[in-house]
This record gives C-alpha cells, sequence and structure tokens, in this order.
C-alpha cells in the first residue's frame, strides 16, 4: 500500500501556556485520506495539536507546514469549546452558512447550492425544525450538532472533529459516524477522542499526545486504557 | 410646539439636529459591532488615546480632529495586531492607552499659548458648535460605513461571531478585524462632537444593547440600535434645552433610562417561537 500523499506536517512543534509545557518536540504528518484518532490524558496538549495544526495557535517551537496553499485549503473544524459567544443574534441556519463561507467574493448573495448544503446538512443532523431558533435556544446537544453541521456543509478535505460526542446522545453519535463514513475517501479526518466504539470510525492511524506524541497501534485501539468503556459497544 | 418651530429657525440648532441624526448611523451600526465583539473596553481606550492627539495637534496649530483621528487609527491598529500573549494582556494595554493618552492632551493643551481651548468641550462634548465641516465628515463616515456593510458585511459579521472559524473558512480575520476597529476610532472622532470624549462610550453601547433586547436577528438589532441612537441624540438634545443642561451628559442619561426600561421587557415576548420556522 502506498504513502497517502502528505496534507500537513509538523515538525518539532512546542507549545507554552506561560510557563507551563503544552507540547515539546512533536512530529506529524497526515495524508490525504488519514483516518487518524488523537488519543491522551485530559490537558495532554490534544486540542493544542490540532489548534496547532490549523494555524489557530504559533508555534512557539517548531513549524507546521501545508502542501496547499491557505486559499485552497477546505478545514473543517468542530472546537472542544466554541469561541463564539452564543448570545450572538444569528439562526441556526445562519450560522451553519457561514461553514461556506469559502471563496466569496464581496457583494455576492448566497447561491441555491448554499442553501441546498445548509438544508442538507441540518437535516442529516435532525436539526431542520431548529433552522430558525437563535443560538442561544438550543441545548449542549443541538449545538454540538450544529457545530458539525458547519463543519461538514463546506465539504472539507481536511475535517478535525475535537471531542464532537460530547454532549451528544446515541442517536446523533450514530448519525455522526454515519456522515464521516461517507465523505469522499480523500478527506483527512482528525479525531480527537476518548469515545471510540468499534462501530464509530475506523482508524487508519492512531497516536497519544501527553506532552509528546507516540504512535499507537491500531489493533487493540478500541480497548486503549484511555478510551471510555462504550456501554453500547 | 411653537419653541422647537422657533429653534428650527436656527443654524446652529437645526446643525446640531442633523449631526445627531448622521451621528446615529455611526454609533448604532458600529455600536452593534462593539457589543456583539465585545470591543468596549478597546473602544473606550482609543477614544481616550485619541484627546492625546488632539491635544497635540491643538498644540501645533493643525486641526485638532485630525490629531485625533490618526491617534485612534493608530491605537486602533496597534491593538488589532496584539496577539499569541500579547492578547492576553490587552487589558492592561488598554489601561495604559487610556491613562497616557489623557496625559499627553492635558499636557499639551496645557502648553500651548494664548486662550486655553474649551476643555469641557472636547471631554463632554457641545454639539451646539457643529461646523459645516464637522457635518460633511458626519456624512461621508456614514456613507463610507453603509458601503462597507453593503461590501463585505457578511465577513464582518463572520469575523465579529467567530474569528476563528472565519479564518478557517480563508477570511482575512485580522484585517476585518483592524477594519472594525477602524470604524471605531472613526466613529469616536464623530461622536466626539456630541457628548465628548469621556461620554463616546456611551453612545456606542447603549443604543445596541437596548436593541438587542428588544429584536432578535442582527439586522433587525442594527436597524432597531440607529433608531434607538436616533432617539438618545435627538432626543436628548431637545431635552438637553429645555432642562437647560449640557447636551452631551443629558444624551447619555437619556439612553440609560431607555436601556432601564427595555430592561422591563420581558424576554419571552420578543423571543422567537423557538421550533416554528422549520425548512
Amino acid at each position: 500500500m502506498s504513502e497517502p500523499e502528505i496534507v500537513v506536517a509538523a515538525r518539532g512543534l512546542g507549545y507554552r501556556y506561560g510557563a507551563d509545557v503544552a507540547l515539546a518536540d512533536v512530529d506529524l504528518a497526515v495524508g490525504r485520506g488519514d483516518r487518524l484518532v488523537i488519543l491522551g490524558p485530559n490537558g495532554g496538549g490534544k486540542s493544542t495539536l490540532v489548534r496547532l495544526l490549523l494555524g489557530l495557535l504559533r508555534p512557539d517551537r517548531g513549524e507546521v507546514r501545508w502542501q496547499v496553499p491557505r486559499r485552497a485549503r477546505r478545514l473543517g473544524y468542530v472546537p472542544q469549546v466554541p469561541s463564539f459567544d452564543r448570545g450572538f443574534p444569528l439562526r441556526v441556519e445562519e450560522m451553519v452558512r457561514l461553514g461556506r463561507l469559502r471563496g466569496r467574493r464581496p457583494l455576492t448573495g448566497w447561491s441555491r447550492a448554499d442553501h441546498e448544503a445548509v438544508a442538507r446538512r441540518l437535516a442529516e443532523l435532525e436539526l431542520a425544525p431548529l433552522a430558525g431558533a437563535y443560538l442561544s435556544e438550543l441545548s449542549g446537544g443541538e449545538l454540538r450538532r450544529a457545530l458539525i453541521a458547519r463543519a461538514l456543509v463546506g465539504e472539507p478535505d481536511f475535517l478535525v472533529l475535537d471531542e464532537p460526542t460530547a454532549s451528544l446522545d446515541e442517536p446523533s453519535r450514530r448519525r455522526l459516524w454515519e456522515m464521516i463514513a461517507a465523505l469522499p475517501e480523500s478527506t483527512a479526518v482528525l479525531l480527537v477522542t476518548h469515545d471510540l466504539a468499534p462501530e464509530t470510525l475506523r482508524p487508519t492511524r492512531a497516536v497519544m499526545v501527553d506532552r509528546r506524541l507516540s504512535e499507537v497501534p491500531i489493533d487493540g485501539l478500541h480497548s486503549h486504557p484511555l478510551l471510555c468503556g462504550h456501554a453500547h459497544a | 410646539m411653537p419653541e422647537l418651530a422657533t429653534l428650527l429657525e436656527l443654524d446652529f440648532f437645526r446643525h446640531a439636529l442633523l449631526a445627531a441624526a448622521l451621528a446615529s448611523v455611526l454609533a448604532g451600526v458600529v455600536g452593534t459591532f462593539v457589543v456583539l465583539k465585545r470591543l468596549v473596553a478597546i473602544s473606550g481606550g482609543v477614544a481616550h488615546a485619541a484627546f492625546g492627539g488632539l491635544g497635540v495637534a491643538y498644540w501645533a496649530g493643525v486641526s485638532p480632529r485630525l490629531g485625533a483621528v490618526a491617534v485612534a487609527a493608530l491605537s486602533a491598529i496597534g491593538l488589532g495586531f496584539l496577539d499569541g500573549e500579547r492578547a492576553r494582556r490587552q487589558d492592561a494595554v488598554i489601561g495604559v492607552l487610556w491613562a497616557v493618552g489623557m496625559a499627553i492632551g492635558l499636557v499639551f493643551l496645557h502648553w500651548t499659548p494664548g486662550y486655553a481651548p474649551n476643555l469641557l468641550g472636547y471631554l463632554f462634548g457641545d454639539i451646539l458648535m457643529v461646523t459645516p465641516a464637522d457635518l460633511l465628515l458626519a456624512a461621508a463616515s456614514d456613507v463610507a460605513l453603509l458601503a462597507l456593510l453593503a461590501l463585505v458585511g457578511r465577513e464582518l459579521v463572520a469575523v465579529a461571531f467567530d474569528e476563528e472559524s472565519a479564518r478557517l473558512q480563508g477570511v482575512p480575520a485580522r484585517f476585518y478585524s483592524i477594519l472594525m476597529l477602524l470604524l471605531v476610532a472613526l466613529s469616536v472622532v464623530v461622536l466626539l462632537q456630541l457628548v465628548g470624549i469621556v461620554l463616546v462610550i456611551a453612545l456606542v453601547t447603549i443604543p445596541p444593547l437596548v436593541a438587542q433586547r428588544l429584536v432578535r436577528s442582527f439586522v433587525g438589532s442594527l436597524l432597531a440600535a440607529v433608531a434607538v441612537a436616533l432617539v438618545v441624540t435627538v432626543g436628548g438634545l431637545l431635552a438637553a434645552y429645555r432642562l437647560d443642561l449640557p447636551s452631551g451628559p443629558v444624551m447619555v442619561l437619556l439612553g440609560a433610562l431607555l436601556l432601564g426600561a427595555a430592561q422591563l421587557v420581558p424576554r419571552r415576548a420578543v423571543r422567537a417561537p423557538r421550533r416554528a420556522e422549520g425548512m
């Protein structure tokens, strides 16, 4: 089996929060079509790593190199903790539509394709009845589904899911895994999780992040001590 | 109201009313972004830093307004470039900017030879002294603001809502953040004539807060903020005349009154039906 084409590579990555070392000397390459599971204890630097890869943080040491220029990247990201204020006066469908902002020219409105893509993702995540609701009116699980819809609506070729199943009920989890499974094979998926049942994602690789990074064998991954026991497995 | 009819015959009062109306567009629109993107402290810092530029320009014999706009813009750009560890210290930077700007302004005004300028006018505003040049600046600022909204309103909303997500979508988020801060700087300089540096922050925060209490949608709250700003500025001007009080503080107090009244409106009365607008 040939090695997948590298999409992004990190070399010697280090990051500190004040005096606290979050990551040190991390090397990681992600290829097209990779399904990479990132494991690690709380505070081990998993979210920091994906934020560094996405360019949301600037590394203190090392570098992150993308093979495609910034404008050509189609990124989808479900953050562990959203950085926005839920009181912002946006409806669910308006927020999800912002996931299709890439490449828009000024003065061009949303196209029919945009509206259809939003409607499709909302329907898949059973959010259609809440399309007109304001973000402040959503429950935690509904908001997480809306964030997943926003990440997928732009048809990303690099998708980062940071603890996406937190606060999701079982049917929503199942739908999420179905949607991930339905993504094009070329889409790279990075999944930060403590919750990986065998029927969910079929990872191609797994790494452990606890300030430093180490590869984890795929065999027997689902019984890894850092993963929650899955009641429905 | 014969008194009002008499007042409207006076040039300076007509100018004041026009200035209030023009400034309301800036206060309402820019203020909505200020409140939603939590730029209130930054706006205060920019306003007070502008006083430094005003003082230096007065001392140098050039237009004080020019000095204020230059320093306000530079402060806005400087604050927009704070990132990483420095961004975490932004509140301290704002505090320094705030105090040092005021201190520089006061020192240079003190050094200015001849008659001391009307310091209270700069600090608390004097809308009755509005000149045709002030009106032109306010009108041009409104036109520029509305044109910007038409051109890149969607990007501004995206960055105001979730800068990280906008950046991942390829939107130059820092550019739009700085653009927002420059709009704040411009608004501060235009609103300075109405309420002065000390009270200017009230005009960019109170109308949007009232509007967001009453209206849920983004565009609706933008329009409502302009309407509330209009009530505050024009109503404040008329009330100040009636009560024989300085107009700037009366505008602010009228705004505070409206904000208090808006809190009495039950949230549920303005909330959209939760699941009624599905596709």
